[in-house]
């Protein structure tokens, strides 16, 4: 007897495989892209030298948690508004993957601080509202594990989603609103950077965003495929 | 420390952060198929125990004799049945 809707092996099939194996084909050409353009594509910058380089993937990590909150938020409402617990699939993947890349950015932004300000962590107002991010997303994971029954784990999960965004427009404006020794990419004028040094960004924001969809795909996939288990189980009466 | 020792770190921390993360999906897919193997291996070894009953129905009748509860077959059926209900 099959217990879930497709394979036993949790293998993707058909249209779901052939865009998995899409997006896997592409994040690598664009990564290994990125790569070439980060180390060699791109100058060797006049204050910093190389250690610089590190600049293009922690940009991409920064980008990648901030959109990855994004679809937590929207999974979140989509969940209170129709109740499909899919959703909430959806917000959980998402804020895995956003805490995984907040974590490199913290983590490579704190790398390269020691060169470059002489200090591996300052309490610095962006810096200190990543922090803070990070610890709203890891409170949302630790939440979800604390709460065994799944429409209210939901449920919460997904007002702690929507009320922890709050903290995404703050992370972005820190720089702004604050004085800060971060340094601010775009200003009015556009980018304070070499045009190779641009494309180099651009190219690593590609790579981190199809990262993350690519990642996100196989999350979503696993928790679906729980959520059937679980239905199924209850079904038969298991539980 | 150089420069490149910095670079080497950052990036050697990228690698080491996502493969972790591949890691711990790939353990949650082996656990989940596991789990699924099992659930499917308990509902398919459902009617089998019927069916290993109802073949050694005519033995038990020899052993037990035409008029003796048939306590054997019933057993096997009820507690295929009673892992269902039980939980």
């Amino acid at each position: 007897m099959r217990v879930v809707a497709g394979p036993s092996n949790l293998s993707l099939t058909g249209a779901g495989n052939r865009l998995h194996r899409a997006l896997l084909g592409a994040t690598l050409a664009a990564g290994l892209l990125a790569l070439y353009m980060a180390f060699v594509y791109a100058p060797k910058e006049a204050t910093m030298g190389d250690v610089q380089r590190i600049f293009y993937f922690h940009v991409g990590a920064a980008w990648t948690a901030l959109l990855a909150f994004f679809v937590v938020l929207l999974g979140g409402l989509a969940y209170l508004r129709t109740r499909d617990r899919r959703w909430d699939a959806l917000a959980l993947s998402s804020a895995e993957i956003g805490v995984v890349f907040t974590t490199i950015t913290l983590a490579t932004g704190s790398i390269w601080a020691k060169p470059a300000w002489g200090a591996w962590w300052t309490w610095d107002p962006r810096l200190t509202t990543t922090t803070v991010l990070w610890l709203i997303y890891v409170s949302y994971l630790i939440l979800r594990s604390t709460i065994d029954e799944p429409e209210r784990r939901a449920r919460f999960a997904a007002v702690v989603g929507i009320v922890g965004f709050v903290d995404v427009p703050i992370v972005f404006l820190s720089i702004r609103l604050w004085r800060t020794i971060h340094p601010v990419l775009v200003k009015s004028e556009g980018f304070e950077m070499a045009p190779e040094m641009v494309h180099a960004l651009l190219v690593a924001l590609l790579a981190c965003t199809l990262l993350y969809a690519y990642l996100l795909l196989v999350r979503t996939s696993l928790e679906r495929r729980r959520l059937e288990v679980e239905a199924a189980k209850r079904a038969i009466g298991f539980y | 420390m150089g420069d490149l020792w910095y670079l080497a770190l950052a990036y050697g921390v990228i690698w080491v952060v996502l493969l972790v993360y591949l890691y711990s999906i790939a353990r949650r897919q082996e656990s989940l198929r596991q789990e699924v193997k099992a659930l499917e291996e308990a509902l398919e070894g459902e009617p089998q125990a019927e069916e290993e009953a109802e073949e050694a129905e005519p033995f038990l009748t020899l052993v037990q004799g035409e008029g003796a509860p048939r306590e054997g077959p019933a057993r096997t059926r009820s507690a295929g049945r009673g892992r269902r209900d039980s939980s």
